[in-house]
């Protein structure tokens, strides 16, 4: 008995010393080969260099870090980390040790010491039910692209989805059962402008979370109309098998949120950069980060796209249901949709007409009614099931739609997102000019549209300076800064439209005879139709305009409304111009009335490099100005 | 000058962003749903871009509602709920992505045979408008044992 009791306790002395020993000859190596230095090590815990030349970890939750200075020191957090695995599992919970909490660390260590390292294999059950559940054969990074009458949408929103097939297009129809990895922010607040205060500042926790794919599609896809892109990677089973782990590991952190900076696509890059270091995606983003440059990085990377595919929106669904009309269906479904009614449907009808115009009755229903079918609105819901009812009394299979992959529509085929302008010009007033702008987003119609959503314009923090050397005026003005300026517009076409607007709030330097050169505050909307004829938009506008300034009358401000008419002509990705013309009286104002028009065209040269010239005419002046601008 | 701008500023970033606060939860169904019509949600929001998302549930916290790995047919039914709209449409034309992904849940590696006898059956999984997932989901298994539909 005592015996067995001193055998027992030489025994686990041994195990000890033997865990001992192992553990301090991993550590030894670790130390020798500088794996602390590792970029991959870095990366596992997002260190970022300081100004002050160490590192910071990005992660903002204690309980991602072994050492209790791990988030800026990657030597101690190193041999922390190596010391947790080697630690025996006390946790009633073996979840919670440390092996199962941080198993990308653990697969960097095996891979970089080998045999040297071989602390205990724990069964982590939490993290194995994970890793099954993501098992993928390859992995995509998923873009969606712009939601119609949404300009601002077209920043879009990246994510990741694991893809349990090799992507092809005999598997698009499973990737409903795929697994996808999103990150963004929660937000604690019901406040509005809280909410905003803190989007910005970073107030709230960004979260990664892995959720089934088909949320995003019935969300994106389906509830918004928005295509989805998938762009295939890449990459090696062990680098998804550590991406997988990787994803594990962040739940048990959080980062803190910013809009423009660390959101959604930087923690996407950041994912990659795990897996292989070498392509430094997060470092080489600019400091602010618009979705759809991720995909303008990863396209450059060589080797690591291996295919594009897309998943069409509702709306492109619908178009291309109601392409396979023809002359009498269209007829019969135009009187079907009015109020949705089956008995509408022309009854001497083949079977195939039949089901094509009920086909398209019900895309056009989800696609008008989005909203209503989705909170299970009494009467769309009723007119939905007698549709659906008529449908599946046809004993006969729709076919599937054959819509093909937009190949000029590629998102990552766009210009960059920012830019910026250099030029000269000349006015009556002023005489001549230089200019200087600078444009965080996104794109205008004069833009190359190449994926771009056509119907917009989109710009955000556009600043304009102008030097003029003349001595009757002021040397170097702001002269405009357009916090947003969008025109959204819906072409008037059969059962497609919608309102088509614009809308513009900034502060604009009015080079009018009301007020010379003042910076005035000024907001501007506008409403009316547009119209598409192959490469030529036009749009006709009703627009209000209100500025303030102390400069345009006593009573410091002016209001006032006019028509605006703009004819877009874009033959050519590389080449577009427009003519321009408005007409606005005024009230509160001095000057009671003011026109302008114009043209304006761009040439892009090269790639990502254009050439713009202006020419308008305004009331008592008159301005042509050349600028090279240039898209980063 | 300034004051108005700062307002201006502050208006308009509160309501782009103001679109999709709301309690948290899986997909679509809990998106609250903010008046489209206001014009600043149009000028600036983008509902679930993002920039402005909240539809985060840990991995780790209470999402087992959500979740495709649950047992027996809880995965199917979680997958009817959030697909509901488009797996209706499905069966009534017999064929698409949403019916051959949950037929292959049901373990059938071809949806042509299981979408007739699914079409053939609309009104039965489908009696009213307000059927629960559950519900369908018994109903169509019940039809694929019966009509061994799935190949």
């Amino acid at each position: 008995m005592i015996r067995g009791f001193f055998l027992f306790i030489f025994l686990f002395h041994a195990i000890v010393q033997i865990s001992h020993a192992s553990q301090e000859k991993a550590l030894a190596k670790a130390l020798k080969l500088e794996l602390y230095k590792d970029k991959q090590w870095h990366n596992l815990l997002h260190y970022r260099p300081t100004l002050l030349g160490g590192v910071k970890s990005q992660a903002d939750g204690q309980a991602f870090f072994n050492d209790p200075a791990g988030s800026s020191d990657p030597q101690a957090e190193l041999i922390a980390t190596i010391r947790a695995f080697y630690q025996s599992p006390v946790h009633k919970n073996i979840n919670r040790h440390p092996s199962c909490r941080f198993p990308a660390r653990l697969l960097f260590f095996k891979r970089k010491l080998g045999t040297d390292f071989n602390p205990q294999e724990l069964n982590c059950e939490g993290f194995f039910k994970f890793r099954k559940k993501m098992a993928a054969a390859s992995l995509s990074l998923v873009f969606s692209s712009y939601y119609l009458n949404r300009p601002a949408s077209a920043f879009g929103h990246t994510l990741l989805r694991f893809n349990k097939n090799k992507a092809n297009e005999k598997t698009r129809a499973y990737e409903l059962l795929d697994y996808s990895v999103n990150y963004s922010a929660t937000i604690t607040t019901n406040n509005a402008l809280l909410y905003a205060i803190g989007g910005f500042a970073g107030w709230y926790n960004g979260e990664y979370a892995a959720i089934p794919y088909f949320y995003k599609i019935r969300e994106y896809n389906d509830y918004e109309s928005r295509d989805l892109w998938s762009y295939e990677l890449n990459l090696t089973a062990p680098e998804i098998e550590i991406i997988i782990a990787h994803v594990w590991e962040m739940s048990s952190t959080y980062f803190k949120y910013f809009y423009f900076t660390e959101n959604c696509s930087y923690h996407m890059l950041a994912l990659l950069d795990v897996a292989r270091p070498a392509w430094n995606l997060q470092e080489r983003m600019a400091y602010l980060i618009i979705p759809v440059d991720t995909l303008h990085v990863v396209a450059k990377t060589p080797g690591l796209v291996k295919s594009i595919s897309f998943r069409p929106s509702q709306r492109r669904k619908l178009k291309a249901r109601l392409a396979t009309l023809n002359k009498t269906e269209t007829h019969s479904f135009l009187k079907f949709i009015e109020n949705f009614e089956t008995d509408k449907v022309d009854h001497q009808l083949s079977d195939q007409s039949k089901i094509k115009i009920l086909d398209a009755g019900i895309d056009y229903l989800d696609f008008v009614y989005a909203k209503e079918v989705l909170s299970e609105k009494t009467q769309q819901l009723g007119w939905k099931r007698k549709i659906l009812i008529a449908r599946s009394k046809i004993p006969k299979k729709s076919i599937d739609l054959n819509i093909q992959l937009p190949k000029n529509e590629f998102p990552h085929l766009g210009h960059y997102t920012r830019r910026i302008g250099l030029g000269a010009g000349r006015t009556k007033q002023l005489q001549e000019f230089y200019s200087f702008q600078y444009r965080f987003a996104l794109h205008d119609f004069l833009d190359p549209p190449n994926g771009q959503n056509p119907d917009a314009r989109m710009e955000m923090g556009d600043f304009r300076f102008r030097y003029s050397p003349n001595k009757l005026s002021k040397k170097f003005v702001l002269e405009e800064f357009a916090f947003v300026d969008v025109v959204s517009l819906s072409p008037l076409q059969r059962l497609f439209s919608d309102m088509s607007w614009r809308a513009y709030f900034g502060a604009k330097s009015l080079n009018d005879t009301s007020c010379n050169e003042c910076l005035a505050p000024l907001a501007q909307l506008g409403s009316g139709f547009s119209q598409r004829f192959s490469f030529i938009h036009y749009y006709l506008f009703l627009t209000s305009d209100f500025a303030l300034s102390k400069r345009l009358g006593h009573r410091g401000m002016r209001l006032g409304l006019g028509p605006e008419l703009a004819i877009l002509v874009s033959p050519r990705n590389d080449f577009n111009f427009k003519i321009f013309a408005d007409y606005k009286v005024f009230t509160l104002s001095r000057v009671k009335k003011l026109y302008t028009y114009g043209t304006e065209w761009r040439w892009q040269y090269i790639k990502n490099n254009s050439f713009n010239i202006l020419y308008a005419k305004k009331n008592h002046d008159w301005e042509w100005s050349s600028a090279f601008y240039y898209y980063f | 000058m300034k004051k108005v701008f700062m307002t201006l500023f502050v208006l308009l970033s509160s309501s782009a962003f103001a679109a999709s606060y709301g309690p948290q939860g899986c997909g679509l169904g809990s998106i609250v749903f903010t008046d489209n019509s206001s014009l600043v949600d149009q000028v600036l929001g983008a509902t679930t871009n993002g920039l402005s998302g909240n539809q985060t549930f840990g991995m780790t916290s209470g999402t087992s509602n959500c979740e495709l790995d649950g047992a027996g047919g809880q995965a199917q039914a979680v997958f009817i709920k959030a697909n509901r709209v488009s797996l209706a449409n499905d069966i009534a034309r017999g064929n698409g992505d949403t019916l051959a992904s949950l037929s292959r849940m049901y373990g059938c590696s071809n949806h042509t045979a299981i979408g007739s006898s699914l079409q053939a059956n609309y009104e039965v999984i489908f009696p009213s408008e307000r059927v629960s997932a559950y519900e369908i989901q018994s109903k169509i298994s019940n039809i694929i044992a019966t009509e061994k539909a799935c190949i």
